[in-house]
């Protein structure tokens, strides 16, 4: 049960496809786990920085290496929590977390000789997974640190969601691959690595070869200590106290991808905690003998087909969601309605008093 | 079938079109919908995608009845072609043309320390895919579409030839780099579109990345407000019943009429944002469907607001 990993799992992760509220949910989440739990954090990687502007943080108030950022006891008034509940936010840059492993790894000459490559400045942009990577670097030193009873992480948008799982094999065969070798030759391979030279370097140019080079022989001190993490993330999710909270919302491209993702999960044997359901249409609220008084029969017509218009999208989602709670029988269900005359606290309030029940 | 009006969005578009904006916002289906609007006109059109090598199906593609593009122009329908851009090929051609001959480049590409380095080295396989790019931005298609990733990908593949440019001034590789560059960068041939939704969010979201398009030089085509809510009432008509919900008992609008007081804010904030923008900049809104096979008809209910 959700209520029950809110208690007493250490890490939940908020997965699904792009657009269906992972932000939300993770905040929702985060604020109902506070009301039993003394030390909860809730980080993003999304660099919109919505998180913070969820709980009425002004950007600015963002620190360089990315403390975490404790919500003010008039905030968590708003969001129905008592004054002394501990709920902090993070953001996570990618970057932060990646010079903090080249400062760990590398004698300080070294370092500032990777730092200044532009490979190494534009690498968050030029890495596939390494987002992901930092993410799983930065919670795994949280949880050792032991600073907090539980962490909320809303995992970064992808291209599928499932590549936040496949980051760390990714990373772990670039740093692995030979592509070392062609800059690094080991004792025997010295003569192919002498022939490729010759062919990068006349394909890339002078500089980019020089630079690549530079690079790829800096970095090899940080490869053994990637790889050996690497190797650790893949038991992340043996652990117990860690699982996953699948975010979806009730139309017909987004709900391929959750399902998509809930296969994923299963054969990978990743936990998943529950389904949340997101943004669902609910049935019009109009009231007819209310406004017949004060409104026009002509008025009165229009919120007529107004409301049948309402009802019928909350019908659909309505069988969307029963179609799909069929194919996946045994799971936890958790639905989130579509909202927007709330504001952003109220809307968080609501959703995690839904999770008590 | 549709014909060409004045109110058509295919007259706004560009011979090089980037749909981009963040997930869910339906870019994949309006993507579809101007393509098969613009090969209707008669255009030669090319819709094109970047591979995704997770191995899923593609959502695009999925909409001509296939699970994947091809790697080379493949006719769906009458005009109108589809294309998966792939990094492996783009590489590949390049080398083709930068050696000459088909021999020496298998010869190269068979060498295990360039292989290893094209597929391992940081960029090489955005560069790859923005070359394969490059030599449809060179074909004889009179429109091309190209449905971007969700994320911050996108001004990683724009900004790709600056970046590269840094570390490769000369060369076969420059020279390319600063060909696609040309054609993106070209305000007259070139439009980036952000597609987006009547929420306040996204709404923020697109205004920033156009932002970002404007700070990059990179020419914008104009918003896509999609999903805009049904919506039966005159102006008049919508404040006089906001004005009634407002006093109403429970003092909380109607959920139904809440949206399309959201549609009509993020309406007022796009064309706000238009009109402080250095460039002339479209603007089109794009009606909810109920049913996903409406979606096909989509670029025909497209209405321009007038800025």
């Amino acid at each position: 049960m959700l209520k029950d990993a809110l208690f007493e799992k250490r890490c939940l992760m908020v997965c699904g496809g792009g657009g269906v509220g992972k932000t939300t949910v993770s905040a929702s989440l985060a604020v109902a786990a506070a009301r039993v739990r003394k030390r909860v954090l809730v980080v993003t990687i999304d660099p919109a920085k919505r998180l913070l502007q969820a709980f009425g943080f002004d950007d600015a108030l963002l620190q360089e290496g990315g403390a975490p950022l404790a919500l003010s006891g008039e905030v968590l008034g708003r969001l129905g929590l008592p004054a002394d509940a501990g709920l902090s936010v993070a953001i996570l840059n990618p970057k932060w977390v990646l010079d903090r492993i080249v400062t760990q790894s590398l004698n300080p000459g070294q370092g500032s000789k990777l730092k200044d490559t532009v490979i190494y400045r534009e690498m968050g942009q030029m890495i596939h997974g390494l987002q992901e990577y930092t993410a799983y670097e930065w919670v795994t030193r949280m949880l050792t640190d032991d600073e907090y009873d539980l962490i909320v992480l809303d995992t970064p948008p992808a291209f599928h969601a499932k590549e936040f799982f496949n980051a760390p094999q990714k990373i772990r065969n670039l740093m692995e691959s030979r592509v070392f070798q062609i800059f690094i030759p080991s004792g025997s391979s010295w003569i192919p690595s002498l022939l490729t030279f010759g062919w990068v370097e006349k394909l890339l140019g002078e500089k980019v070869f020089r630079e690549s080079r530079m690079f790829f022989e800096t970095f090899t001190g940080l490869r053994d200590r990637i790889i050996a993490r690497c190797g650790k993330l893949a038991e992340f999710f043996s652990q117990r106290d860690v699982s996953v909270v699948v975010v979806g919302t009730p139309e017909s491209t987004p709900i391929l991808e959750l399902e998509g993702l809930i296969g994923f999960l299963v054969e990978k044997r990743i936990p998943i905690e529950a389904v949340v359901m997101n943004q669902v249409e609910k049935s019009s609220t109009f009231d007819r003998t209310s406004w017949e008084a004060t409104v026009s029969p002509e008025l009165l017509g229009k919120l007529d087909e107004l409301k049948l218009h309402q009802d019928a999208k909350a019908d659909r989602a309505f069988e969307c969601i029963e179609r799909v709670k069929a194919r996946h029988p045994g799971r936890e269900w958790v639905e989130f309605p579509m909202v927007y005359s709330l504001d952003g606290f109220e809307i968080l309030r609501q959703n995690a008093e839904k999770m008590r029940d | 079938m549709d014909t060409a009006t004045s109110n058509s969005i295919i007259r706004d578009l560009k011979r090089i079109n980037l749909i981009s904006g963040k997930g869910g916002v339906g870019r994949t289906t309006l993507a579809a919908a101007l393509a098969r609007a613009s090969a209707a006109e008669g255009k030669k059109t090319l819709l094109l995608e970047i591979e995704d090598d997770s191995g899923w199906d593609s959502a695009l593609a999925k909409t001509f009845g296939r699970k994947h593009f091809q790697i080379e122009p493949e006719l769906l329908e009458k005009n109108l072609y589809g294309i998966s851009l792939s990094a492996a090929v783009g590489q590949e051609r390049f080398l083709q043309t930068f050696l000459r001959l088909k021999s020496l480049t298998d010869l190269v590409m068979g060498n295990q320390g360039v292989r290893w380095f094209l597929e391992g080295a940081p960029a090489f396989k955005e560069m790859g895919v923005f070359f394969h790019l490059l030599i449809q931005m060179r074909s004889d298609f009179d429109t091309l579409i190209l449905d971007l990733p969700a994320t911050g990908h996108f001004v990683g593949l724009a900004r790709l030839p600056e970046i590269l440019l840094k570390m490769i001034p000369f060369g076969p590789i420059a020279d390319r780099l600063r060909e696609g560059q040309k054609f993106l960068y070209d305000r007259a041939n070139s439009a980036v579109w952000i597609v987006t939704l009547p929420q306040p969010l996204p709404v923020s979201e697109a205004i920033e990345l156009r932002t970002v398009l404007q700070k990059e030089s990179l020419p914008f085509g104009g918003f896509i407000l999609n999903r805009a809510p049904f919506n039966p009432f005159t102006e008049q008509e919508e404040e006089l019943l906001e004005g009634f919900s407002r006093k109403s008992p429970a003092g909380k609008l109607l959920v139904d009429l809440e949206r399309i007081r959201r549609f009509r804010e993020s309406r007022i904030r796009l064309k706000e944002a238009l009109a402080s923008g250095p460039e002339r900049a479209a603007f089109w809104v794009a009606p909810e469907s109920l049913r996903p096979e409406q979606e096909l008809l989509m670029s025909r209910n497209l209405k321009k607001v007038e800025c």
